[in-house]
């Protein structure tokens, strides 16, 4: 494995959980405008059941697409580090509390 | 107890062995490969046991202590200590613990999740190889991101657990 390849499959990796991580703060953050109904999955814990098994649902097929995509593609791993951290910051944002507050 | 003091504990105190692990890894390529290989098989280690420790953690929060937490109380009960959710949202001085602590949290101790598997898989990735300075570089700030979000959230459990303790 040359750097390149290396550095695409870091690159998948770190993208495919920071748009996890996006999906929940963005699922959190439209649950509580009441904008979005996620399913109940597990009744004793409400809907967060849902919340994470959408979270995982986003984070397993975009780590599965984006490590093919990134095998048959050169990446710039600095721009997807960018993005990766933009996509962590602004879920982070989405599961504060005080956000959703301002919002709502 | 499983959950906050075993498993989210083990992973706050295993950051900085991860963290040392990472910070020497340019010291262990220049030592040569047996150094290199022994230091890259060890931050893989270390990463992997703490994202299995915090996902086995968020499990059982998941589906045991939050169920109990949020259990509403029969109609007419006045005696809410077995009913944390209740407890804390009853008193205005204490809702915030349930409005902003236990909100956050639900929710944004899954983002460090991911991002500690992230770095696991990063990490076991580079085994027998040099991984380039910008990987290190992320590597080490998804460490820092996540040892502040579980460090965060750990505090907030510890001001829930002293108001609601879950029985």
């Amino acid at each position: 494995m040359n750097h390149s390849t290396q550095n695409n499959t870091a690159a998948a990796t770190m993208l495919a959980a920071s748009l996890g991580s996006f999906a929940i703060g963005l699922v959190a953050f439209l649950a509580d405008l009441k904008l979005v109904n996620p399913p109940v999955l597990y009744t004793p814990a409400g809907s967060l059941s849902g919340k994470v098994f959408i979270m995982l649902l986003v984070w397993l097929v975009a780590w599965l697409i984006l490590s093919q995509l990134f095998k048959r593609k050169s990446v710039n791993f600095q721009t997807v580090t960018k993005a990766s951290f933009l996509l962590i910051v602004l879920g982070i944002l989405g599961t504060f509390p005080p956000v959703w507050h301002i919002f709502g | 107890m499983l959950h906050g003091m075993a498993f989210t504990g083990f992973v706050i105190i295993t950051f900085s062995a991860a963290a040392y692990c990472l910070w020497n890894l340019p010291l262990a390529y220049a030592a040569g490969e047996i150094h290199q290989n022994k230091q890259t098989k060890h931050l893989s280690w270390i990463t992997w046991l703490m994202a299995i420790a915090l996902w086995l953690s968020l499990l059982i929060a998941l589906f045991i202590v939050f169920p109990q937490y949020r259990i509403a109380p029969p109609q007419g009960q006045t005696d809410l200590t077995h009913y944390p959710r209740y407890l804390l949202l009853k008193n205005p001085n204490t809702a915030w613990l349930h409005t902003f602590a236990m909100e956050a949290k639900e929710h944004m101790a899954w983002i460090a999740a991911l991002i500690l598997t992230a770095v696991a898989s990063m990490a076991s990735s580079s085994q027998h190889k040099k991984l380039d300075a910008s990987v290190r570089s992320a590597m080490a700030w998804l460490l820092i991101i996540s040892f502040g979000i579980v460090s965060f959230l750990g505090l907030l459990g510890v001001f829930v657990n002293k108001v609601a303790p879950i029985y």
